[in-house]
């Protein structure tokens, strides 16, 4: 009987499975900054790229992120059973074995690493390289389940898609790739916590030290509001080194407003607490659905100024 | 006419055959993985083309130019020499015609 409800429940892993292992939200983002680092590096330096090398530049980016995303989904596989918003995944739900999730992993590692070694430099497949290494490692295995501070240190990982656009291009990694680094760097703690404010309850049942859960949701809230304060004005850099021009400061200032405010807001309110008023989670969930429109937006002014000839450089001296 | 021992009887109990669900889902997989091999096997060809053909090793023309440069040097035969004729020896070049050094009448 038991067999019998077991065999008429088990799924069989189709190609949509293995696609989601590559966590193919995360993705696209990843293939977004990477783009905006590449296009901006060929605005700023003149260097051109094949444009073929540059989609295979990409593909691999692409590539890595997902490969990093199987390593995750592997590793993570006994904590995301636990919690509702993960148990869907492929490997929790029984669809794809934990084996063939690390060695797809794996795979797309190498794969990814030689295919921009081959279409670029080096220095490009050394970045994807340490970045994969930088997800499924330092950040999955070690940080995630270790430290408050985990996606403020583990946010190096998503931060280096535009370097390594930028170094797939000139083979170098000037101030400008950094200072794109530095925007995602700082983008991501606000971004991350707002979300887990609404989800402490499931990390705390999968004993992730997240901050709402080590710390509580007013430190949490407190945290939120000083990384937002830094990465306004650090967006605002571009502008001084000549990465960001007229339309990229407007797009980045007056989103940065709307940032800060819901900052503010969010740090007035008790989103997160036991009792939480609806009206302050959903405040939560606005900002943390407005920090992913506030990075594609700023990333998609840089793409527009130098891949459409609409850069007009900002004179600050 | 005797029947062949078998000699793998009573070993194998349950002979597993997937069900048509599972076999859809192997079919589907199959495929994906035979496009994504054969995407890197193109993908591979393509880089390894756009490389050759823009590297530095074809632009100082480690063939092409190597023969060119050949042609270029090929001496030229002295006057009233055939081709046909043996060829004048590789460290021969021609010797410019000394010019007197300018005197002080000159001037």
């Amino acid at each position: 009987m038991t067999d019998m409800s077991a065999s008429q429940t088990k799924r069989y892993a189709t190609a949509g499975d293995y696609v989601q292992l590559l966590k193919p939200r995360i993705m696209m983002l990843v293939v977004f900054t990477a783009v905006s680092g590449l296009v901006a590096a060929v605005g700023v330096t003149g260097q051109p790229i094949n444009p073929i090398m540059a989609a295979i530049a990409t593909l691999s980016i692409a590539l890595g992120s997902g490969a990093a995303g199987a390593i995750n989904m592997w590793y993570d596989s006994d904590i995301d059973q636990i919690m509702t918003r993960t148990s869907t995944r492929p490997i929790p739900s029984g669809a794809v074995p934990r084996e063939e999730a690390l060695a797809m992993g794996l795979i797309m590692s190498g794969v990814s690493v030689m295919l921009m070694w081959l279409a670029s430099n080096w220095l490009a497949a050394g970045l994807l390289a340490f970045s994969i290494f930088y997800y499924g490692v330092i950040y999955t295995m070690w940080l995630k389940r270790s430290t408050p501070q985990n996606i403020v240190i583990g946010g190096g990982a998503g931060a280096f898609p535009p370097v390594i656009g930028w170094a797939a291009v000139t083979g170098n990694t000037p101030l400008d790739a950094w200072i794109l680094f530095a925007i995602i760097f700082f983008w991501t703690p606000p971004h991350f916590w707002a979300l887990s404010l609404l989800a402490h309850g499931e990390y705390e049942k999968a004993g992730v030290p997240m901050l709402p859960v080590t710390h509580g949701a007013k430190a949490t809230r407190n945290q939120i509001l000083l990384y937002t304060i830094l990465l306004v004005p650090l967006a605002m850099t571009p502008l001084l080194t000549g990465l960001g021009g007229w339309l990229y400061g407007a797009v980045a200032g007056v989103l940065g407003l709307v940032f800060l405010s819901y900052a503010v807001r969010v740090w007035r309110s008790h989103a997160g607490d036991k009792g939480a008023a609806p009206a302050d989670m959903k405040l939560a969930k606005g900002m943390f659905l407005f920090s992913i429109l506030y990075l594609f937006l700023v990333f998609a002014a840089l793409i527009v100024e130098h891949a459409f000839g609409l850069y007009f450089p900002v004179k600050v001296f | 006419m005797t029947e062949p021992e078998n000699k793998y009887e009573g070993q194998f109990k349950e002979i597993y055959i997937p069900s048509a669900e599972e076999q859809r889902a192997r079919r589907s997989r199959n495929r994906v993985l035979g496009f994504a091999l054969a995407g890197f096997v193109i993908l591979v060809g393509v880089v390894t083309f756009i490389r050759l053909s823009s590297s530095d090793l074809s632009k100082s023309g480690f063939y092409y130019n190597f023969k060119d440069k050949a042609a270029e040097e090929e001496m030229q035969l002295p006057p009233g020499m055939e081709p046909d004729q043996a060829a004048p020896p590789p460290n021969l070049t021609p010797v410019e015609p000394e010019q007197d050094e300018p005197t002080g009448d000159d001037l």
